[in-house]
């Protein structure tokens, strides 16, 4: 159900209108003045605002910008007089999602609300997506960090070890041998506290958010492809989709899989393309597959495509945060990193099966149970753990 | 066997240079290769009783240098050594057949009561 707050300075008018919004089954509180609404979105956080602009006191557009000004701020749709066009104009350029005049046909208020709301939905659709990808990034960034100087802190600690043993064969005159004691319990002692905090950021992975939207992974594939569209054609990669019919009836987390699989086809495209470019002679079908299933508890997704392939040495270190075998300036090395942090945080895997030449192939395995979870929206934990 | 025969395979030389040293120190003569390849071609020449092994090397991973020695000497216990240590590694390892799973930094203390109980059969690895 839409929320909507609807503000004009004439009463009647805003509660005739309200009304008339409720019998088409939104939920609707109406203000009477510029800082009631404002008062009003802060308490409700409604989702669309329906704002009259000439109002006495605080008028329409520093309501406009007060209102806008919140976080999250809700779409708002400006209700002008004629004479007062301008001034709506001027409210499009402050961030209202649109205008109507008065008097306005009831239907067009509505539609006006209800795209407004799909905008609204469609922005915080691309935060969530933009936070989730730092999340991710953040964590493999840690985890990438502490394996780093774990190894430095490996021969550090074997060091004091080597000399300690050094020091009880050397038979030097018992106070320097304590001194120098004492001094390598305080190097591996400070080391011990470096291994205290890279311990913690291999804990640091980004938790999923539970609240996100939800979609069925062939309709993400056909949104993703059409945002490919130009890049598919101009290639002329042939795709081959087989979605089993469970897979298909499955709701499952959007801006995550959204991002992993946005990652997944692009490197494959990128592979394809690398194919296209190094022997035109060579008549090669580009072919990019996308395919999934349920089996034994786990949703099983597969991104396949017969590209230039993965040199057998780098398999191991393509999922490394800041690691890229693209040219410099085609990518910094995040992408495979993130969708490796997102699945991990779904508690799944993810890995790759290659041959230089021929292709490449990435798989997802994700428990159902994350999913289920997901499905109803609750705050309980993963129906089961013996299930993972 | 009374003193095990040990191969460390690690790229950080100058980690297993001292290690080495130090277990000498404790009457082992342990043998050192600085890269999965490396180790392959000691082990293919006369198979040690055990191997510390690093998961992270460039060229041949740890994955990949466990998984060719599963597949050639089934029975030779392996002890992975990772600076990583995410939980999906060590599954990896322990799928593939390692006998035990360290993060680094490691005691040389515990090391050795690992290689102990690995050399002693205790741990069912293959």
């Amino acid at each position: 159900m839409v929320h909507v707050l609807v503000v004009d300075d004439e009463r009647d008018f805003a509660d005739l209108l309200a009304e008339r919004l409720r019998t088409r089954g939104m939920e609707v509180h109406t203000a009477y003045s510029g800082q009631e609404a404002l008062d009003l979105v802060r308490a409700l956080a409604p989702e669309v605002v329906v704002l009259d602009i000439t109002m006495p006191g605080m008028s329409g557009l520093e309501t406009l910008d007060a209102v806008k000004a919140e976080k999250p701020s809700p779409e708002v749709i400006l209700l002008t007089a004629d004479s007062t066009l301008n001034t709506a104009v001027a409210g499009m350029k402050g961030g209202a999602r649109d205008y109507l005049t008065k008097p306005m046909d009831i239907e067009t208020l509505v539609a006006a609300i209800g795209e407004a709301e799909g905008r609204r939905m469609e922005s915080l659709s691309r935060q969530r997506m933009a936070e989730t990808a730092k999340l991710a990034a953040l964590g493999e960034l840690a985890t990438g960090v502490a394996h780093e100087i774990n190894n430095p802190l490996q021969v550090v600690l074997n060091e004091v070890g080597w000399i300690e043993e050094l020091l009880l064969e050397a038979k030097l005159e018992e106070s320097a041998q304590s001194e120098i004691m004492a001094s390598l319990e305080l190097v591996r002692s400070q080391a011990g506290r470096c291994k205290g905090i890279t311990s913690k950021l291999l804990t640091l992975r980004c938790a999923l958010d539970k609240r996100g939207a939800t979609t069925c992974l062939p309709d993400l594939i056909q949104t993703l492809l059409k945002a490919r569209h130009e890049r598919i054609t101009a290639l002329g990669v042939r795709i081959e989709e087989n979605w089993s019919q469970e897979l298909s009836g499955l709701q499952v987390p959007a801006s995550e899989w959204e991002q992993v699989l946005a990652n997944v086809i692009d490197n494959a495209l990128d592979a394809l393309e690398a194919v296209q470019s190094a022997g035109a002679k060579i008549t090669k079908e580009l072919v990019l597959g996308l395919r999934g299933n349920i089996a034994e508890g786990e949703m099983e997704v597969a991104v396949q495509d017969s590209g230039c392939g993965i040199e057998e040495h780098l398999l191991t270190r393509i999922f490394e945060p800041f690691f890229s075998t693209k040219e410099v300036g085609k990518g910094i090395g995040l992408g495979l990193a993130i969708c490796h942090g997102i699945i991990e945080a779904m508690r799944g895997s993810i890995s790759v099966r290659s041959t230089p030449g021929h292709g490449s192939t990435f798989t997802i395995k994700v428990p159902m149970a994350v999913h289920a979870h997901n499905e109803h929206n609750g705050p309980e934990e993963p129906a089961s753990a013996k299930e993972e | 066997m009374d003193v095990p025969n040990i191969l460390l395979i690690d790229d950080e030389e100058a980690f297993v240079t001292t290690l080495q040293e130090r277990l000498e120190m404790r009457e082992f003569s342990p043998r050192i290769a600085v890269t999965g390849e490396a180790g392959l071609e000691i082990i293919a020449a006369e198979p040690p009783d055990v191997v510390v092994l690093d998961l992270r090397m460039p060229g041949l991973g740890g994955v990949e240098v466990l998984r060719r020695i599963r597949r050639g000497w089934p029975c030779l216990p392996v002890i992975m050594l990772s600076g990583h240590g995410s939980d999906q590694d060590f599954e990896t390892c322990m799928n593939l057949g390692a006998a035990l799973y360290h993060k680094k930094p490691l005691d040389i203390d515990v090391l050795l009561e690992s290689i102990r109980t690995v050399t002693q059969g205790n741990i069912p690895f293959g």
